[in-house]
């Protein structure tokens, strides 16, 4: 096929290391997606598209601007698009997760979190653009057989009880034994509500059966989309233990979430969408070295700002909303407050505030322009 | 989409479906009402009135000629049914008997062919006649159609609260194929179908063997004239009837995504066609459609005898089919390609 031959040879102009890593991924996807969208104009179109592409990525990874990581991706999204009628849910969205990792969609309600996550397990259908998961870009039902999933909110039959539930989905999944449904519902912190039917559930025992659900049978990948919601804070705390605990078992973790400061804790990598457009993705680590902040009451707050200004390892300090705004780089917190002690300021409370991913988000989405002043 | 994995969600299907109340209760109603008409049979065979009833108002005659000087002769179809001589008979001589005989013959061959005579209400009472009539009674259109409805009623709910409830989503996100899925639900609602047929036969022996024990009839008659075949025969041809009825409810649930609305599309079409299909017949061109529609399909299915295949037997075998396949093909079809939303809260 002579568009395939002309892709190929564009590959050309990517580092060898690179060619050889993604190369055949990249052929394999183009043909996908002209076997699958390419009729008459439109795949004129998309192989416009898909060359320019191949062609600025190709120059970005030459100007060593574009890190791609050594890891085979377990799930990778190429001009995924979702249109419904005339509303753009997602817009030509293009990620990468590589296996062991965790990695989190971050943005606003509406942003196209969950319409990604439904395209990627099967469940909307693209309007265009492709994706694969373990480097399948057919067979999509296998693939799901080693994914977990909870999507936007937890849905399971409610005059089953959670066990029963359970129980369910393993049977037609054909995942793991019966024998583990205790342990799961042990893991989840459900061992005494087992037995109880789902709609007598509270949202944060349904959300915690959702979790249950979605590591029956070990998967070696999970969707997890707005785990902690309707959770108290200890219920939170333990949810993002458990994605940690995950993570350190080699699995992978796609996390939807609007919540920062979540994705701050658990994730490794982000990408930051806003009104179906992937804004900016990097690693959580690069965004939060750009500095932390640090909100601080204080004895004297007045006092507290001249004598941390006169500090050179700090970044910036202010007044704001009746506290005291600290910038400094990585965790400095004892340091301030010893600091403060000697010149006979004590601090009352501290709290992390708006994190580096906060600020860093409301940045990229401007999110922060459209709050009205009296909210 | 490998039959082991249709057959294997059959089984979880079922797992689901015996936790639910609904189809106990449509069950529970299903074998109440089959059985209606066993013991209907059984009280008309012991009682007059009741036996009038069943005909739908008896038909009678009264024979007083003149030349008889004031003695009359009357009787009822129910009467003449049940072997009773008509009131006055007694009184009248050999040559009047003869001419009231004659009346009597002619009233009878044209008012009461359709008396339910002695013979045939026990044999709705009598093994096997009461299992084939309790089967074909629950699946025929009779006065209610109750087997039809319950059994769009179920498939709707067992389609559509997968939807509403947004556990769909649940099922497909781990890998489940939409065809496998939809396939072991048809396979299921199959099973139930047969499943009802065989506890309403199984409900049907256990009435016949009750109505031969209890008064008036202490071991009274169990089996009758009949043949077991027909049984099997009705049973099957029961469940092959109800095939474009799930279809139709599976079409509309898919097509709406909603319990509430595949019953409603699939119910509100049963009712017009019963409205309309009577009217077209007004226009011969028109009333030759009618007689490809649906419910007249299934009609002339169920009315067919049970011997030979006829020409209205193929017709109404191909009608079914072909609504079968229809609706299945557009079921399956929308149910592959839509996109899936959470709970609709149906």
């Amino acid at each position: 096929m002579l568009s395939e031959g002309v892709y190929r040879a564009l590959l050309g102009a990517y580092p060898r290391d690179f060619r050889q890593e993604y190369g055949d991924l990249m052929v394999q996807l183009f043909r996908d997606r002209m076997r699958r969208e390419g009729r008459g104009w439109r795949k004129l179109t998309i192989w416009t598209h898909l060359m320019f592409d191949l062609a600025a990525s190709a120059l970005r990874e030459h100007a060593g601007g574009f890190r791609m990581s050594t890891d085979k991706p377990v799930i990778e999204a190429e001009f995924l698009t979702k249109v419904y009628g005339r509303t753009v849910a997602v817009d030509g969205l293009s990620v990468s997760v590589p296996r062991g990792r965790t990695f989190g969609l971050l943005g606003p309600n509406g942003s196209g979190k969950t319409t990604t996550m439904g395209m990627l397990l099967g469940l909307v259908r693209p309007t265009s653009g492709t994706f694969s998961l373990f480097g399948s870009t057919d067979r999509l039902e296998e693939s799901l057989r080693r994914v977990g999933a909870i999507i936007e909110y937890p849905s399971f039959y409610p005059y089953l009880t959670g066990r029963e539930n359970l129980l369910y989905f393993q049977g037609i999944f054909g995942r793991g034994a019966p024998e583990e449904i205790d342990g799961l519902l042990e893991r989840v912190g459900l061992a005494d509500s087992g037995d109880r039917r789902f709609s007598t559930y509270s949202l944060g025992m349904k959300q915690r059966l959702g979790l249950a659900f979605a590591l029956l049978g070990s998967p070696e990948v999970l969707f997890l989309d707005e785990p902690t919601n309707g959770m108290d804070p200890a219920g939170m705390a333990e949810v993002r233990h458990l994605i940690r605990e995950l993570r350190a078992d080699g699995r992978t973790v796609l996390m939807a979430s609007h919540l920062l400061n979540e994705v701050e804790q658990v994730c490794d990598s982000v990408a930051i969408m806003s009104r179906g457009t992937l804004i900016a993705q990097g690693e959580v680590s690069d965004i939060l070295q750009t500095g932390e902040q640090l909100r601080l009451r204080t004895t004297d707050d007045a006092k507290a700002v001249s004598v941390l200004a006169e500090l050179d390892w700090i970044e910036g300090v202010k007044m704001e909303d009746g506290e005291v705004v600290v910038s400094a780089p990585g965790d400095k917190t004892a340091l301030i407050s010893t600091a403060l002690g000697r010149s006979g300021v004590y601090v009352i409370e501290t709290n992390s505030g708006r994190g580096a991913l906060e600020r860093y988000f409301l940045e990229v989405t401007g999110v922060h322009e459209e709050v009205p002043e009296d909210a | 989409m490998p039959m082991q994995d249709v057959l294997r969600l059959a089984r979880w299907e079922w797992f689901k479906l015996r936790r639910l109340r609904l189809p106990w209760v449509l069950l529970a109603v299903a074998v109440l009402v089959s059985q209606l008409g066993i013991w209907t049979n059984y009280v008309a065979y012991h009682n007059d009135a009741v036996h009038q009833v069943v005909n739908q108002g008896d038909s009678s005659i009264s024979l007083s000629p003149d030349e008889w000087q004031g003695t009359a002769v009357t009787a009822t179809c129910v009467g003449i049914a049940r072997g009773r001589l008509p009131t006055g008979f007694d009184g009248l001589t050999e040559e009047q008997r003869n001419l009231a005989q004659e009346h009597l013959d002619a009233w009878r061959s044209e008012d009461c062919g359709n008396t339910v005579t002695l013979d045939e209400l026990r044999r709705g009472f009598t093994l096997p006649n009461s299992i084939t009539a309790s089967v074909s009674g629950f699946s025929s259109l009779g006065p209610v159609a109750i087997g039809l409805l319950l059994i769009m009623v179920l498939t709707a709910s067992l389609v559509g609260t997968e939807y509403g409830w947004g556990t769909l989503r649940t099922v497909l996100a781990g890998g489940i194929g939409r065809w496998t899925f939809l396939s072991a639900k048809l396979l299921l609602l199959l099973c139930v179908c047969a499943g009802v047929l065989i506890v309403i036969a199984a409900a049907s022996i256990a009435s016949s063997l009750a109505a031969a024990l209890v008064p008036p009839d202490e071991a009274g008659v169990l089996l009758d004239s009949g043949t077991w075949y027909d049984v099997l025969i009705v049973s099957l041809k029961s469940v092959y009837g109800f095939l474009p009825f799930i279809a139709l409810s599976v079409f509309a649930t898919a097509l709406t995504a909603s319990r509430g609305m595949g019953i409603s599309i699939s119910v509100g079409y049963f009712i017009v066609e019963s409205i309309v299909a009577p009217l077209l017949h007004f226009n011969d061109t028109l009333g030759d459609v009618a007689d490809y529609l649906l419910i007249q399909g299934f009609r002339s299915w169920t009315a067919v005898p049970t011997g030979e295949p006829s020409s209205d037997t193929l017709q109404s075998f191909a009608a079914i089919l072909g609504y079968t396949l229809f609706l299945f093909a557009g079921a399956f079809w929308i149910f592959k390609r839509r996109d899936i939303s959470g709970a609709m809260g149906d």
